[in-house]
């Protein structure tokens, strides 16, 4: 498109030439926004008898170039309009825009609210589907549901056997690491020996629980939020209300249980995994790996034992229930699924740290 | 109308498996300002065909001539820049879920053109009035009811202009009067814009409110061609079938049926 500009007395007249389309409207848009702040410039007209073609988009433009010269007080007037430029014109008439501007956005202090209610709101759903999954859990611990024995043992397979493999590779890593930096820590008192203590509690007590858990959230509890997630997309939640069943303790129960089940058995064996490997590397730290050993043995009490049970039961419950009810609260569509599964991984991951550092505490005062 | 078709196939075979065509000898051709209704039963090849004319599906024999350019002949870039001055509206409408309406309509105009962006968002605006569905700017497509996603999907195939419109099923799981307000949208952009619409669809009450010509898919290849009433009138016994169901006879005309 060309534009040759005459300007006279505060009057400027745009002859516009060939194609006005998508590709030209920007360069008229700009011109027209130059002579909306031009002070020399209080009249506008533009010449469209050399344009052959306009589209939606040049159209818009002419439309926008009037408003924004109004909004500077100044007239646009179009001359030498064809019939068929006039049709395209009325096409995008601004008369055909009303409600098309966008709501205003909300102030902070409504925000604020929002926020709160919304908070308020996530906190009772929790509890209406921690009630649901624990009656429903309850259900199947007195044998009113042994015909679903099925999906039980489906669930700990999907969620535990197939993670054998990630979790014995990360808990002997752990074990690896810990040895590591306790033996150089330790040789300098000439004490590398302890290093069996640090691996040992530190596995029994502390990593083997956590590790896994963190696995088992990355893992299964985006699984278990994925999956409820596109069944209530795709109404499959609300079929199975149609039908008088209850989600929640349809679908929770046998989640909850496979992981009350199979989070102790994998920290079991990541704490495992996490001792040999750090009997296998103190051979190469100079310190006998039998002496390690015999006085990792010797070092750990049931107590420990306890203490890592108790935390990876209440790390399978987190994974699994938050998991299952960000599954559950899932609405709209795919994108949803991908946002609430993150959330299902980030807030299990949080609050499995949390709820180890406040079981470590309460343990070590009342306990050690 | 003008004479020279927009889009143009002859003796097209189309499916996925080079030994099964899910059709065979398929012609069409579509001119300017042109309502085509592709018409079958489930599993006719409608959709196949749909996906073939659109570019999304190679054929497996034939030309698919698009605006004057073999649409599989050409390269990639050729081939994008032919589709831009086409476009569809899916069976599920394909709105992305994660932006607004507003954005999903201006979407095709940011990413292929460089207009500016005041400019793209009244146009999108433009397009959202123009359809009837303004006000919904500023929500997300799952907030919004069927009809009224159909016609922002529709508002996002027209923001370029397009020459011409795909549609999959386009009144397919709304209520008959969301389904007419569809249909009336197609016909308006016909008739405002001289946009050709080649509309796959098995809603008979549909193509006899908008229908310029129709296409009968059965048994793998067109069972009859032509008008509305032709067609309705032809002597196969499986575009009759489609033509006269029993609830098509369950009221008479203009009895029970919202009429366009």
């Amino acid at each position: 498109m060309r534009t040759l500009v005459e300007h006279e007395n505060g009057y400027a007249r745009l002859r516009l030439a060939g194609d006005l389309r998508i590709a030209e409207s920007s360069a008229l848009y700009e011109n027209l926004l130059a002579l909306s702040q031009d002070p020399s410039t209080a009249r506008v007209e533009l010449d469209l008898s050399g344009v052959e073609s306009i589209d939606s988009a040049g159209a818009v433009t002419l439309r926008l170039g009037k408003e924004l010269l109004a909004r500077s007080g100044k007239a646009l007037s179009f001359s030498n309009l064809s019939e068929a430029q006039w049709r395209v014109l009325q096409s995008v008439a601004a008369a055909e825009l009303r409600g098309a501007r966008a709501e205003p956005a909300p102030s902070a202090l409504e925000r604020i609210g929002e926020r709160a209610i919304r908070a308020q709101t996530n906190a009772q759903e929790f509890a209406a589907v921690l009630a649901r999954a624990l009656r429903g859990a309850g259900g199947w611990l007195l044998g009113k549901e042994s015909k679903h024995t099925g999906a039980l043992i489906e669930q700990a397979v999907l969620m535990g056997a197939n993670a054998v493999p990630i979790v014995t590779l990360l808990g002997a890593l752990i074990g690896v690491v810990l040895a590591f930096q306790a033996a150089y820590q330790l040789r300098q008192f000439g004490a590398q020996l302890f290093m069996a203590e640090v691996v040992s509690i530190g596995m029994v007590r502390e990593f083997g629980a956590v590790i896994t858990a963190v696995i088992l959230s990355g893992r299964s509890g985006a699984a278990m939020a994925a999956e409820l997630g596109t069944m209530s997309i795709n109404e499959e939640l609300d079929a199975l209300r149609s039908m008088g069943i209850d989600p929640v303790s349809y679908l929770v129960p046998p989640r909850l249980l496979a992981m009350s089940l199979i989070t102790p058995l994998l920290s079991m064996w990541a704490t495992a995994a996490g001792i040999a490997g750090g009997v296998a590397i103190a051979g190469g730290l100079g310190v006998p790996p039998i002496a390690v050993y015999h006085r990792m043995t010797d070092s750990l009490v049931p107590s420990d034992f306890v203490l890592g049970f108790i935390k990876s039961l209440l790390f399978g419950w987190i994974i699994a229930l938050i998991g299952c009810y960000m599954g559950l609260r899932t609405r709209g569509g795919a994108h949803n699924v991908g946002h609430n599964t993150t959330r299902a991984v980030v807030v299990s991951i949080l609050l499995i740290v949390i709820s180890d550092s406040l079981v470590t505490t309460v343990w070590t005062v009342t306990h050690d | 109308m003008t004479d020279e078709p927009i889009l143009m196939c002859r003796d097209v075979a189309c499916g996925y498996d080079r030994d099964r065509p899910v059709l065979s000898s398929v012609s069409v051709a579509v001119r300017s300002g042109e309502i085509l209704t592709i018409l079958g039963g489930s599993g006719s090849g409608k959709s196949t065909l749909l996906r073939t004319l659109s570019g999304l599906l190679r054929p497996l024999a034939g030309k698919v001539m698009l605006f004057g350019s073999d649409l599989y002949a050409v390269g990639h870039r050729q081939r994008a820049e032919l589709l831009r001055h086409a476009g569809m509206l899916f069976q599920r409408e394909a709105l992305f879920g994660s932006w607004t309406v507003l954005q999903n309509v201006m979407f095709p105009a940011r990413e292929l053109t460089d207009v500016l962006e005041p400019i793209a968002r009244e146009l999108a605006r433009t397009k959202l009035a123009q359809l009837g569905v303004a006000d919904l700017a500023a929500r997300h497509p799952d907030q919004i009811s069927g009809g009224q996603r159909k016609r922002v999907a529709l508002a996002r195939a027209l923001i370029l202009d397009p020459a011409l419109v795909f549609c999959d099923e386009p009144t397919s799981g709304l209520d008959p009067v969301t389904a007419q307000l569809i249909d009336e949208k197609l016909l308006f952009i016909r008739d405002a814009f001289q946009i050709a619409v080649i509309a796959v669809t098995h809603d008979i009450a549909s193509v006899r409110r908008i229908a310029d010509r129709v296409l009968v898919l059965a048994h793998g290849e067109i069972a009859a061609s032509g008008s509305v009433a032709e067609v309705e009138n032809s002597m196969d016994g499986d575009v009759y079938a489609l033509f006269h169901r029993p609830e098509e006879h369950a009221h008479p005309p203009g009895e029970g049926r919202i009429e366009a």
